[in-house]
């Protein structure tokens, strides 16, 4: 599992996953992932292209990093997920934080609610 | 086509890894529709994680048996273990009409089998666990 780290030029942190978000995955990213989502007002962009699987494990993870941009008024949106995790995700309560667009419209989106 | 995957875990997370390893390549070798491929992977990590953890009232070693059966139109996965009496299908649904910030973190790995799954089986049978994911393929 890896992890690519942006932080745009307004604030807003890209965070791509790439590999498979399972027990051993997500054990091996989570605290870079927490310490990347952690800010005054998190606003963050997860691009999910590069992951192949997502296991429950990795949905905590996830949904604790949502929960915990929304607590602090923040947002989290998640991108390009394939099919298969898309409909993991969609199962699992969280296809509201799925964006159908692209980085620029995740961006564009939390720039405005800012 | 009629196929038959077989393998043994003892109760030690440590050993998922391999596992789910051998597993993956056993259906990737076998061209398996994602969404079997999906479901086989995710319940090998989730069923196995939870006998695990929950499962046993001793710290002692334990085999959990899992085996995977693909035949031309459906996939059985089926895990055994000789932990105590558990029925996953018992436990109550997540609520995910919660306002996210009301949502529980855990508890969501058995409601994803089951939304998967065609058919989801258990039963108790000379001291043994046995829950089966059926899943027909092409659907």
């Amino acid at each position: 599992m890896n992890l690519v780290f942006n932080e745009l030029s307004d604030g807003i942190r890209v965070i791509g996953l790439g590999g498979s978000l399972d027990l051993a995955g997500t054990a091996s990213v989570e605290t870079r992932f927490y310490a990347h989502c952690n800010a005054e007002v998190p606003r963050i962009v997860v691009d999910l292209s590069a992951t192949t699987f997502v296991g429950s494990l990795g949905i905590r993870m996830l949904l604790q990093a949502i929960k915990s941009a929304k607590a602090r008024g923040g947002r989290l949106i998640m991108i390009h997920p394939a099919a298969a995790v898309a409909s993991t995700l969609e199962l699992a309560g969280l296809g509201s934080f799925l964006l159908k667009g692209g980085a620029d419209e995740a961006v564009a989106l939390l720039a405005v609610g800012k | 086509m009629n196929d038959l995957f077989v393998l043994q875990v003892r109760n030690d997370l440590a050993a998922l890894p391999a596992a789910c390893e051998a597993l993956s390549q056993w259906l990737a070798q076998r061209d398996v529709p994602p969404a079997a491929d999906y479901l086989a992977n995710l319940a090998l990590e989730e069923l196995v994680t939870n006998c695990i953890k929950y499962g046993y009232d001793d710290a002692l070693e334990h085999t959990i048996e899992v085996e995977v059966k693909l035949s031309d139109t459906e996939m059985v996965f089926t895990l055994a273990d000789d932990g105590h009496a558990f029925n996953p299908l018992d436990l109550p649904e997540p609520d995910l009409n919660l306002p996210v910030g009301e949502r529980s973190i855990g508890g969501l790995g058995i409601h994803l089998l089951r939304k998967m799954s065609s058919r989801v089986e258990y039963s108790r049978e000379q001291g043994k666990n046995r829950v089966s994911l059926y899943k027909t393929l092409g659907s």
